[in-house]
């Protein structure tokens, strides 16, 4: 039989006609199988309490895919362990991921979809400030509990802090408190800061800058333009007093400036220093030879040799956790570096939420605030969820604080630790104070 | 074929009926839906502006990211460094991207072509590296968070923390602006835009003054991003330098071509379609980029003229 268009019809095609009952029979059955292949994937319930869901946001597309991929796999990790050890008052926890693309308003977007759609219950991720930002008045009108991952702005804990958001680990002015002075008795007292010219990078020139100059050094700033390839107009700049020239740029520029020190003979007469931002994620050999010698201030040691002793049985159960070699690879892709001086962060705060969910009785969205007080007085001891080594959070301004790192490049390109700064000396005055907020 | 009457009917009945079933969407779904369709109708807004430039003047321009990051800062500076209202903010969204795509226009106009298309890059770029750097007035890439006040309107005050409020306010403005812009094609003026978009020599011999009416195209196109850029960042309580950057334009022009460019529902649909699109996809992947690409690329193959074109083709 076939159509007026000459085309075959569709039962002479199928063979035979499918009856009513045929129909409901098939879709009964397949219904039934999806049914019982669910089951095994089925959620287990320790209690009777629905899973507690948390949300993340990552650079997953774009830019800055090295922190998405690793922050992701390190909060993955963390959560599996946490369900297998009961999960958090009982209940099963959920991770539900969404990409940033590195874009404000995409985030804003996926975070609206967190809380409004998919109904988390807490939220963290991303390293980059922006996307931080434009979360902020969601977080605030949702009373929405945000961790943030990485971002390094000062203000985020600051001049822009929001009740329901909290940092557990540094930022520029902490990086400049724990590493300038190493720098101003080890390397010099001259200095010239060649840095990306955006928020982040002028932020790192004035912390370190005004802590330099008020020591009675010397600081220089030059700012050239984060995309930077060319970095010899702007080294032809550099005093000739220098003795330390501090460089932050982030991605292929933070290798180019590297390169072109040594390309222009300075690294023979001034001393190279720079935050772990600019290359984490990122192997020694791409950054090249001329690394070496190169002084970089850390938030946890990329190898695992480096790691104080007190802390290595913890470090190597966590690396083993999170699918990372001893010296900071990717077990499945030795070329692939992780963000070790960021990935903890999403190893450590789904432990906290369990600290402070168990504190404060939360058991729904009603006990955010409770939820949140607790949170930001947790001192977390050294151990297998903290083996970056204890962890203090202050309540006033809602900012962790931890140890830091001083490593230099060696010539076989491996990382050494040659001093580390407790975080006790890196307390500062709280700028805010959110107690009365929540 | 429908009586002439009967066809002047059908777009106040079609759009009655559409901005209808908009304004009841509160009373049916969730906050998520309401929040989600306040974007839609912002980035549609930033697609008609776009729209009436490109597909009624036919000139290609990357620089509308610049009006639309100016619109934002335009509303966000003035609440959070002034105590200024929101009215005035809102105001200013639409005034200082304009006064600043008369400056732009002013030198873009006298170029066609790539030329033309090449300098409102260089223009956005100029924004965007000024916003990235000036960071202590924009906040630079991190950007400015900011709580707007109320807006009174005289009889009432609409508390913009509420997304239900936002998004009536959203629709409103929207709906007007749609209006104004569909009467301004549909006058003299509009006939005028289109014959510099279909022979710019013609329209020139025949005595209209070319470069006149396109400036004229380009300052409102300019002025309805900025409110575009001004009703986002009231929906987000956020400004940011990212928005001034020139592939912020690249959304208009994606959502302008998929729907329909120069026929203003078109960039509607666009967006709707394109941004629904992605809200499905990211449950599915994450690069949600590659589709909305190859939703492009088909299209551009396709149906050359956009959807709207595509079944006004159809139809005659």
């Amino acid at each position: 039989m076939k159509n007026g268009n000459g085309k075959k019809s569709v039962r002479e095609v199928m063979g035979s006609e499918i009856s009513r009952r045929d129909f409901i029979r098939a879709t009964t059955m397949g219904a039934a199988g999806l049914a019982v292949g669910s089951l095994s994937f089925a959620p287990f319930t320790y209690g009777a309490g629905k899973p507690i869901r948390i949300g993340t946001i990552q650079e997953n597309t774009v830019g800055a895919t090295v922190y998405g991929y690793w922050l992701t796999k390190a909060a993955r990790a963390a959560v599996a362990k946490l369900n297998a050890e009961g999960g958090i008052a009982g209940r099963k926890v959920e991770l539900v991921e969404y990409d940033t693309k590195v874009n404000p308003a995409w985030a804003s977007s996926m975070y609206k979809k967190l809380i409004l759609e998919d109904k988390v219950d807490f939220t963290m991720g991303s390293v980059h400030s922006g996307v931080q930002m434009a979360v902020f008045p969601l977080a605030q009108q949702f009373k929405m509990p945000y961790f943030g991952g990485g971002a390094m702005a000062a203000g985020l804990t600051g001049k822009d802090a929001v009740a329901y958001y909290s940092r557990i680990h540094t930022h520029a002015r902490m990086q400049a408190a724990a590493g300038w002075k190493w720098g101003f008795d080890n390397l010099g007292k001259n200095w010239t800061f060649l840095v990306a010219d955006y928020a982040w990078g002028h932020s790192l020139a004035e912390e370190f800058g005004s802590r330099i100059r008020a020591a009675g050094g010397k600081t220089q700033t030059i700012l050239a333009p984060q995309n930077t390839s060319d970095f010899v107009p702007y080294l032809q700049k550099v005093d000739p007093g220098t003795k330390v020239l501090f460089t932050a740029f982030l991605g292929a520029p933070a290798l180019g400036v590297m390169r072109q020190t040594v390309e222009l003979g300075l690294h023979k007469r001034l001393q190279r220093y720079t935050v772990i931002c600019c290359t984490d994620g990122v192997g020694q050999e791409t950054v090249g030879k001329e690394s070496a010698g190169a002084h970089y201030l850390s938030y946890y040691p990329r190898h695992a040799s480096q790691v104080p002793k007190e802390l290595q049985a913890y470090d190597k159960a966590y690396r083993k956790a999170v699918g990372m070699t001893d010296d900071g690879k990717d077990v499945s892709d030795p070329k692939n570096t992780a963000t070790v001086s960021h990935m903890w962060t999403m190893w450590t705060i789904p432990y906290m939420i369990k600290q402070a969910v168990e504190l404060s009785g939360w058991k729904d969205s009603k006990k955010n605030a409770d939820f949140m007080k607790a949170f930001n007085t947790l001192k977390v001891k050294a151990g297998p969820w903290a083996p970056q080594g204890d962890l203090m959070m202050r309540a006033n301004d809602h900012q962790g604080f931890h140890n830091h790192y001083l490593e230099v490049v060696q010539p076989d390109l491996s990382l050494k630790v040659i001093a580390r700064v407790a975080k006790e000396k890196l307390m500062y005055d709280a700028p805010v104070d959110l107690r009365s907020k929540l | 074929m429908l009586p002439d009457k009967w066809k002047a009917a059908a777009f106040p009945l079609a759009f009655v009926l559409v901005a209808a079933v908009l304004a009841a969407v509160p009373f049916f779904e969730d906050l998520f839906y309401q929040t989600f369709l306040t974007e839609v109708l912002v980035w549609a807004l930033f697609a008609i502006s776009f729209d009436l430039i490109f597909g009624y003047v036919g000139l290609l321009s990357f620089g509308q990211a610049l009006f639309f990051g100016l619109g934002g800062y335009a509303v966000a500076i003035p609440t959070l460094k002034l105590g200024m209202g929101t009215g005035s903010g809102l105001l200013l969204s639409v005034a200082v991207p304009a006064a600043f795509a008369a400056f732009v226009g002013f030198f873009s106009v006298r170029l066609t072509g790539i030329h033309f298309v090449i300098i409102t890059i260089i223009f956005a770029l100029i924004g965007s590296t000024v916003g990235e750097t000036w960071t202590s007035l924009t906040g630079g890439a991190d950007g400015l968070v900011f709580m707007p006040p109320p807006l009174d309107l005289g009889i009432a005050q609409l508390d913009l923390m509420d997304i239900r409020t936002t998004y009536y306010l959203v629709l409103a403005i929207v709906a007007i602006s749609y209006l104004f812009l569909r009467r301004m094609v549909r006058s003299p003026l509009g006939k005028v835009f289109v014959a510099i978009r279909e022979n710019e020599e013609r329209a020139r011999l025949i005595g209209y003054d070319v470069r006149r009416y396109k400036l004229l195209a380009f300052v409102i196109a300019g002025g309805l991003s900025g409110l575009a850029g001004g009703l986002y960042t009231l929906s987000l309580k956020y400004a940011s330098a990212t928005f001034l950057h020139w592939s912020v334009s690249g959304h208009a022009v994606v959502y302008a071509i998929v729907g329909g460019a120069g026929t203003l529902v078109g960039p509607v649909l666009g967006a709707g379609l394109i941004m629904a699109l992605e809200h499905y996809l990211v449950n599915l992947l994450q690069a949600t980029d590659l589709v909305v690409g190859a939703v492009l690329v088909s299209t551009l193959l396709l149906a050359p003229m956009g959807i709207v074109g595509f079944l006004r083709g159809r139809r005659k």
